[in-house]
């Protein structure tokens, strides 16, 4: 192909699609290739990295199974975010009682940013 | 020094031991076999740290061993003990952290960045598990093990992935064996997720007939640990009353008692015992023990001799480097001490 050609044909294919091809893992550089071709992971980040590509990988292993076994921390003293959260809903709870809705918004947001942000990352 | 394998275990009639392994990872790394010194080298301090100076609330005291700076014959040993697979050492790229009775050790940049081991004389999961799990609770708190809620603990290989966890028990089943059985049990199992396969005690040696057999879980991943290690408790005890079972009829048969007779009768008088037909022996003469033929010795005995007589083993509690006649020779010192 000319190089016009290629240029042409690039266009056509969805953007999301042309940046698949040379992703690697951020952590550990690993393509998505590497990982097939040796049958492991390299670090734990390209679970994230290549989640949905592993997915089919995954399931030939384990079927649709999703964890249900032990968690880490879960044993331990909770985490001072969970006090956060139980003050904060109360208090939603007090500003939608009394409508103040302006404050309800407020705390709805900090409440949505604490329960997606909490938790482990790998 | 007392070691694991010398206790009289729980069901040891049958059950020689019980093994639980828990495979985990530390973020922001890349898996060891993707990893450079550099990272080896951080990761192994990391764990080395968690583990032993900062953490009174381990409650152990470890040895340490790295593979890079391991002699051969301790490196050796250490397989032959079981505490690492015979790769191990020569990759020359990993550590090894073990209690003075080795029931309990980390394996550090093996196939993870850190896998807990235990190991228990006869049937013990529950306290094998007790004790892998707690020691991870502690190490977690350091380490932060990578973890995704979906996925469960993030292993290098994808087949780990969940609980991370590898439970078994090696059973001795000569009867079953002898009866035809075993493929039949083996394939109704894999429906369940466990596994039960032949674990020669010398896997180079291709005409060993020791009947034994580890039976392991599968599934880590949609199951939680307490059920696979009840699942597993469960068919154990099913194939220890089937093997039992068959031993009264072995028992009866002038074959298998002859078998056993000749067994003692070579232990017994030999002047040289070669590594290679020890296990045959001791294998049959532990039968004859559990099916009350042969008293005046437990078969916890019979386990002990077969992990320290075996070749890198006995020269290190020699001291000295030994020619294969000698090792022979004091191979058969050592068990006629034990076996009168």
């Amino acid at each position: 192909m000319t190089p016009h050609r290629q240029e042409e044909a690039k266009k056509r294919v969805p953007a999301h699609v042309r940046v698949v091809v040379d992703v690697h893992c951020p952590v550990c550089g690993a393509s998505f290739d590497d990982i097939v071709r040796s049958g492991r992971a390299g670090c734990a980040e390209c679970y994230h990295t290549f989640s949905d590509r592993l997915k089919p990988v995954i399931e030939r292993i384990h079927g649709e199974a999703v964890h249900r076994g032990k968690v880490p921390g879960a044993n331990l003293p909770q985490p001072r975010q969970s006090s956060q959260l139980v003050v904060k809903r109360r208090a939603l709870r007090e500003a939608i009682d009394t409508q103040n809705f302006e404050y309800a918004a407020a705390l709805r947001d900090q409440i949505k940013a604490l329960e997606e942000g909490g938790g482990r990352h790998a | 020094m007392h070691k694991w394998y010398q206790e009289a275990g729980e069901q040891n009639d049958v059950v020689i031991s019980t093994r639980v392994r828990l495979a985990r990872s530390l973020p922001g790394y890349p898996y060891p076999k993707r990893m450079n010194a550099a990272g080896r080298q951080q990761v192994e301090q990391m764990i080395y740290e968690a583990a032993t100076n900062e953490n009174a609330a381990v409650g152990h005291q470890f040895a340490y061993w790295r593979m890079e700076d391991i002699g051969r014959t301790d490196g050796l040993s250490l397989a032959e003990r079981r505490l690492v697979q015979p790769d191990f050492p020569a990759d020359r790229m990993g550590g090894l952290l073990v209690t003075q009775d080795e029931s309990l050790s980390l394996l550090v940049n093996g196939e993870d960045h850190l896998r807990i081991q235990v190991f228990r004389a006869g049937m013990e999961l529950e306290s094998a598990y007790a004790e892998a799990d707690h020691l991870d609770t502690i190490l977690d708190k350091e380490l932060h093990f990578a973890f995704d809620p979906k996925l469960g603990y993030l292993t290098q290989d994808p087949a780990n992935l969940g609980t991370g966890m590898r439970a078994s028990v090696l059973l001795h089943l000569p009867a079953l064996h002898e009866s035809g059985s075993i493929g039949r049990i083996a394939a109704g199992l894999a429906k369940l997720g466990l596994v039960l396969e032949e674990e020669p005690f010398d896997p180079s040696n291709e005409e060993e007939q020791t009947s034994r057999y580890l039976l392991s879980n599968r599934l880590t991943l949609g199951l939680n640990e307490e059920e696979a290690l009840r699942n597993l408790k469960s068919i154990a005890q099913q194939l220890l009353v089937q093997e039992r079972t068959a031993r009264l009829s072995l028992a009866e048969k002038l074959e298998m008692q002859d078998a056993v007779s000749r067994a003692l009768g070579v232990l017994q008088s030999a002047k040289m015992l070669g590594e290679q037909e020890l296990p045959d022996l001791l294998y049959r003469v532990r039968l004859g023990i559990a099916a009350g033929l042969i008293s005046g010795v437990g078969v916890e005995k019979i386990d002990a001799l077969l992990m320290e007589l075996q070749p890198a083993t006995l020269t290190l509690a020699c001291g000295r480097r030994l020619s294969q006649s000698q090792r022979d020779g004091l191979r058969a010192e050592v068990v006629q001490r034990v076996l009168g």
